[in-house]
């Protein structure tokens, strides 16, 4: 296994490139995200790219769409694969947020998150990056910002179609910035998540670290993600053949802009 | 015909009065809980500019004070942007309008405060002492520089006696703090001197050194 940095979802000055976080921002604002993803195992590798778009209704809602283009070779395991290409499975998001708290220069929030998969996509036998099948991740997102240091945590629920098993996912994760918060923005923030999968069917496990680092201008964000996984567990295969295969390491890079 | 004329000009110069536009800029002043990024004050910030003829925008993150001026033929009341800095998710605190014709609003009564008696960390505390200033603007000037600070539920200051009385969370803070908080806006407050850079720019009216 390789060691990198993993990298991490949490933000202490805006929602992490590859992660979530309950609504900071105000109404009517707009973000246009690009995530990418490189992940490496050990049967092949995956490539991820999405192009996401955020809407915030108003204060408390929120409405996503996430456009993605996958690529995959597997070369290894029982589950070979040419290498293949092709648009993702389309996904929506909504996300009410139900709790706030505010104080001087801080905030504690909490949102529910609806994600849905639609079978749109290339099949390339891995759910987290395009199956055709359908995803449904129910989820409690909370987030607790400063200006010194971030907090953020999610717990939900994942169903999976097909031959893949349902899930338990969780993050948590911590964020600092490097410099003095400044308004219009000019920061350097750290980034330290775990992220926990348990797959129900399977009784498989994964823990993974990740830490990254993103650089933030104006309305601009920049970031990069290294993610190593900590514990894959065998699980007992109840489900998809392609359960054997582990991954290495994923190396994510994106940037975003807010209208 | 000259009465005539003159009473026809005099009636003229009062609905020219009852009708006049009011011009200039009201300044205002909010202090925003819950900006606990820098991309917070974005949001807040793009909300804001929705605000028709709106100009010298400013946040100081830190403290989430927010200033900005709109144009006083609009007459905007504070209830409408108290209302406005809601809608942008986040929490008023305080509010301070000065009007083009130099008249002060602060808010009262309808603005949150963070000051919940059920959150209490030590105990409620009285305290008095006596802080320097001439006039209503020192007074609106006084009580805000102290209610700015978390922890103060009431800060009421007396022309007559000098003496500003507030109310608070000993467990946040001291008196010994909220004097410092005082003095950082310009006025000495019981054996704490007001830097001379921040008194020196007060109104001629505040100026209270002999």
């Amino acid at each position: 296994m390789m060691l990198l940095f993993a990298l991490t979802k949490l933000q202490a000055q805006g929602p992490p490139i590859s992660g979530d976080k309950p609504i900071m921002l105000g109404a009517k604002a707009q973000v246009v995200k690009n995530t990418n993803e490189y992940r490496k195992t050990t049967e092949g590798w995956y490539m991820h790219n999405v192009l996401k778009y955020h809407y915030i209704i108003n204060k408390n809602l929120l409405v996503a769409v996430h456009l993605p283009w996958a690529t995959a070779e597997r070369t290894a395991g029982d589950d070979p694969l040419e290498k293949t290409s092709g648009f993702g499975d389309l996904a929506f998001v909504v996300k009410p947020q139900f709790f706030r708290k505010d104080g001087k220069a801080k905030t504690f929030r909490m949102a529910g998150k609806l994600m849905q998969t639609f079978p749109t996509g290339v099949n390339l036998g891995e759910a987290d990056i395009s199956f055709k099948g359908y995803k449904t991740h129910v989820a409690i997102v909370a987030g607790y910002e400063t200006l010194k240091y971030g907090i953020l945590g999610e717990t939900g629920y994942r169903y999976q179609s097909g031959d893949f098993s349902d899930q338990l996912v969780s993050k948590f994760g911590i964020g600092l910035p490097l410099l003095k918060p400044t308004y219009p923005v000019k920061q350097i923030n750290l980034y330290f998540q775990y992220e926990s999968v348990y797959n129900i069917q399977d009784n498989r496990y994964k823990l993974f670290y990740g830490q990254g680092i993103q650089l933030a201008y104006d309305q601009f964000t920049i970031d990069f993600e290294v993610q190593i996984p900590l514990i894959q567990t065998e699980g007992n295969h109840a489900h998809h053949t392609h359960d054997h295969e582990k991954r290495l390491y994923s190396l994510v890079f994106g940037g975003r802009y807010i209208f | 015909m000259l009465f005539t004329a003159l009473t026809f000009s005099l009636n003229l110069s009062a609905q020219t009065d009852s009708t006049a536009v009011k011009t200039g800029m009201d300044s205002f002043e909010v202090l925003v809980n819950g900006l606990g990024c820098p991309y917070c004050a974005f949001g807040l910030e793009k909300k804001m500019k929705e605000l028709d003829g709106l100009k010298k925008f400013t946040i100081d993150i830190e403290s989430g004070l927010t200033k900005f001026k709109l144009p006083a033929q609009a007459e905007y009341t504070e209830e409408f942007i108290l209302s406005t800095v809601r809608q942008s998710g986040y929490t008023p605190q305080n509010i301070k309008i000065v009007r083009a014709d130099g008249a002060i609003q602060t808010g009262d009564g309808q603005v949150e405060n963070t000051f919940n008696l059920d959150e209490v960390i030590g105990e409620v505390a009285n305290g008095m002492f006596k802080v320097s200033g001439n006039c209503a603007s020192c007074k609106t000037r006084i009580e805000y520089g102290a209610n700015s600070l978390e922890g103060v539920a009431l800060a009421e200051w007396d022309k007559e006696s000098q003496l500003l009385f507030v109310r608070y969370d000993n467990g946040r803070l001291t008196l010994e703090s909220i004097k410092k908080a005082v003095a950082q806006v310009g006025h000495d407050a019981d054996g704490i001197t007001a830097p001379d850079e921040v008194y020196n720019t007060l109104p001629n009216c505040c100026h209270y050194r002999k």
